[in-house]
């Protein structure tokens, strides 16, 4: 049977789960992860999200910011670690890096916006945290890392954030700060005759606030360039040979359409989409359609299960109830082979189903066992 | 603490619901409005800067950025920071001209774009301002605003904003309104946040960290816990336990896809009890959401969450 997932876990070097929140997307990360390591590589599975459910599933007591070794078991087993991506130091890292000198390093991560700051850069922290990645790959000569990024919304954010912060600070007109010392913003507007600009101002957020802002903001300004530059090396390993998008959905409606929009900005992107996996399918149950089941006939089994003998009564009330169980679950997998054509003709990308296992996807095992059952999809065949 | 008592307040004056992604807020959040309007109350449901799924689900068009009238006393708006940004800046400035200039200066308007959350806190700021909204007669506009809000992690973030800008900015304007919305949040006669919930394993972990976060860590009351699509049980009790010790696949052709079914059903019946229990541990009273196994997912399945909603807030006697 052909298996291109297979393959593609074989031979990446860098995996990157995306997708919406709610549709196992970590879950599916780190059963692609551990299956690559029982294909005999060497893994390291990172997450951005803290997520301490994963750790648990893994066999890990916790997951935190250093890297982990994930113990496995099986013959010819790689290796699988596993480590939480730490944003708040990757900033740190990146001000501490970039900054012309120790002062300057010191006032950003001092100044008590630092901390605010980051929140108005969703996906910036995330992003420059990624360059922990290449890191890893530099230094500890993993063979595959699987990446799971935040969840769609913010996820573009993410992938568009070391743009956006650059154009966003290049847009403030803060140049006629630099180097000739640091005019508040009140003075500089006060200066132009702007006064009732700055009333204005004030009126909307109490002028200090801004001030302190401003200040804030040309000093980070000075560590533009380089941090333009960490960037673009992130942006280039997205986009390497070696790297595979899976775009994680669930199979209902209106997770689709998410999934469709967020491949679309995938592919506007330029970003390699590996192929889109639909997670939680319902399978369905084959039953003969043409014949009812009559409650003697159910008798005669429940007999056989040598359970205590009830009345017809009862016997008639079970197969209604069973019947119609039976009837709502194929009528589910049914809808899910639907909306995985949809996908199939409207994306036009390889697709692969995750059945939903009756598993809590508590165990290492139970998690081995998603990943060896994602399978390709192919239209118009029952699920 | 009697549930039955608290759980007859479900629809407080500003009502959030929230919870991880896909739970069902919007469905949750189209439900209550559905029966806030049913009962009576003039109602708003806000949606934040979304695609819009309430009004669709309500079986109506979207209502985009200015407040529509879906049907008799529900009306729906998808609130965006932009729009929430001019109505803001206009209210605090009076005038469109002086808006203008402080808004169009190039300077400010980067500025004010690099506040931390201003997004989030303008599409709060909105939905706090139809809170206090009154008529001339100085009667407040609407009975009952109900806020899809944003998902869980991002959620923590987005109630604590008042609160952090409150911190961040020691006096004015903007202090006075994250102190208020933080006012508003905080008091449980008026607020009641809603948390959304998955019998499945980490949307259950996120709900109990979140209900920690918030009744803990920054001290917001939770009103409600709501676990959605809690399976239906496929044998009729009184055969439960037989049907349990039933391991054997049967045999029979015919009833081999039955039993499946019904195990299938079963099992996941017991995980969602299993999750249930874990929900009740938390001292906040749980209200199950049956599953809906229509074709489609409409007004006909809102109009049955709605009802039992209001069941379980009515009185127990």
């Amino acid at each position: 049977m052909i298996d291109p997932l297979r393959d593609r876990l074989k031979s990446a070097k860098l995996i990157v789960t995306a997708g919406c929140g709610g549709v196992g997307k970590t879950t599916v990360a780190a059963a692609l992860s551990l299956r690559a390591a029982h294909l005999g590589r060497r893994v390291a599975v990172l997450t951005i999200d803290p997520a301490k459910r994963l750790a648990q599933a893994l066999g890990l007591s916790e997951l935190n910011h250093e890297l982990k070794r994930v113990p496995t078991n099986g013959k010819n087993t790689g290796e699988l670690w596993a480590m939480m991506l730490d944003t708040k130091a990757a900033g740190d890292n990146m001000v501490l890096r970039f900054s012309q000198d120790e002062n300057v390093a010191k006032g950003i991560l001092n100044n008590r916006y630092y901390g605010y700051f980051s929140s108005s850069l969703a996906g910036t922290l995330e992003y420059m945290a990624v360059e922990q990645v290449r890191v890893l790959m530099d230094e500890h000569d993993f063979d595959l890392v699987v990446l799971d990024t935040p969840p769609a919304a913010h996820a573009l954010d993410f992938f568009d954030a070391p743009d956006r912060l650059v154009d966003g600070l290049m847009k403030i007109p803060l140049n006629a700060l630099d180097g000739r010392g640091r005019k508040s913003i009140s003075s500089r507007l006060a200066s132009q005759g702007r006064q009732i600009v700055l009333r204005g101002l004030n009126r909307l957020t109490g002028g200090p606030f801004l001030d302190d802002l401003t200040e804030f903001l040309s000093q980070f300004r000075s560590i533009l360039g380089a941090l333009q530059e960490a960037g673009e090396q992130v942006r280039d390993l997205l986009r390497a040979d070696g790297t595979s998008f899976f775009l994680i959905t669930a199979p209902s409606a209106p997770r689709i359409e998410d999934a469709i929009a967020f491949f679309g900005e995938l592919e506007r992107r330029k970003l390699p989409v590996g192929g889109i996996i639909v997670n939680r399918v319902h399978r369905e149950i084959i039953h003969n359609k043409n014949s009812a089941v009559s409650a003697s006939r159910l008798a005669a089994a429940w007999h056989e299960a040598s359970l205590e003998k009830r009345t017809m009564t009862e016997y008639n009330g079970l197969v209604a109830r069973l019947t119609s169980t039976l009837m709502e679950h194929n009528q589910r997998a049914r809808q899910d082979a639907l909306v995985c054509d949809q996908l199939s003709l409207r994306t036009q990308q390889a697709q692969f189903i995750a059945p939903r296992l009756n598993s809590g996807l508590g165990t290492q095992s139970e998690l081995l066992e998603l990943a060896n059952q994602i399978q390709i999809y192919e239209s118009g065949t029952s699920l | 603490m009697n549930q039955a008592l608290r759980s007859t307040d479900i629809l407080k004056r500003f009502t959030l619901v929230t919870g991880k992604g896909g739970v069902g807020k919007s469905t949750l959040s189209a439900a209550l409005a559905l029966l806030s309007a049913k009962r009576g109350y003039k109602t708003l449901v806000c949606e934040l800067n979304t695609h819009e799924r309430v009004s669709r689900l309500l079986g109506h068009d979207p209502a985009g950025s200015s407040i529509k009238e879906l049907e008799d006393n529900l009306w729906s708006v998808n609130i965006n920071p932009a729009a929430a940004m001019q109505e803001y800046g206009l209210m605090k400035l009076k005038f469109r001209a002086f808006y203008r200039l402080v808004f169009e200066n190039p300077l400010v308007g980067a500025l004010v774009r690099f506040i931390p959350g201003i997004n989030d806190l303008l599409m709060l700021g909105k939905a706090f301002n139809h809170e206090r909204e009154v008529d001339q007669a100085g009667q407040p506009i609407w009975d009952r605003i109900i806020i899809d809000a944003p998902a869980t992690g991002h959620s923590l973030t987005f109630l604590t904003l008042p609160k952090v800008i409150m911190n961040a900015v020691p006096s004015g304007n903007m202090h006075r309104e994250s102190h208020d919305m933080w006012e508003l949040l905080a008091d449980p006669k008026r607020c009641g946040i809603h948390l959304v919930s998955l019998p499945e394993e980490l949307p259950i972990q996120e709900t109990i960290d979140l209900f920690k976060a918030l009744t803990h860590d920054i001290q917001l009351p939770v009103s409600n816990l709501f676990l959605n699509q809690v399976p239906m049980p496929a044998v009729p009790p009184e055969l439960t336990e037989d049907f349990k010790k039933w391991n054997k696949i049967p045999s029979d052709e015919l009833i081999k896809p039955l039993w499946e079914a019904g195990k299938l059903r079963e099992k996941n019946l017991a995980v969602s009890t299993h999750f249930l229990k874990k929900l009740e541990g938390l001292d906040c009273p749980v209200i199950c959401l049956p599953m809906q196994y229509g074709v489609d997912f409409g007004r006909r399945e809102i109009d049955a969450l709605a009802k039992t909603i209001d069941d379980a807030m009515a009185p127990h006697d």
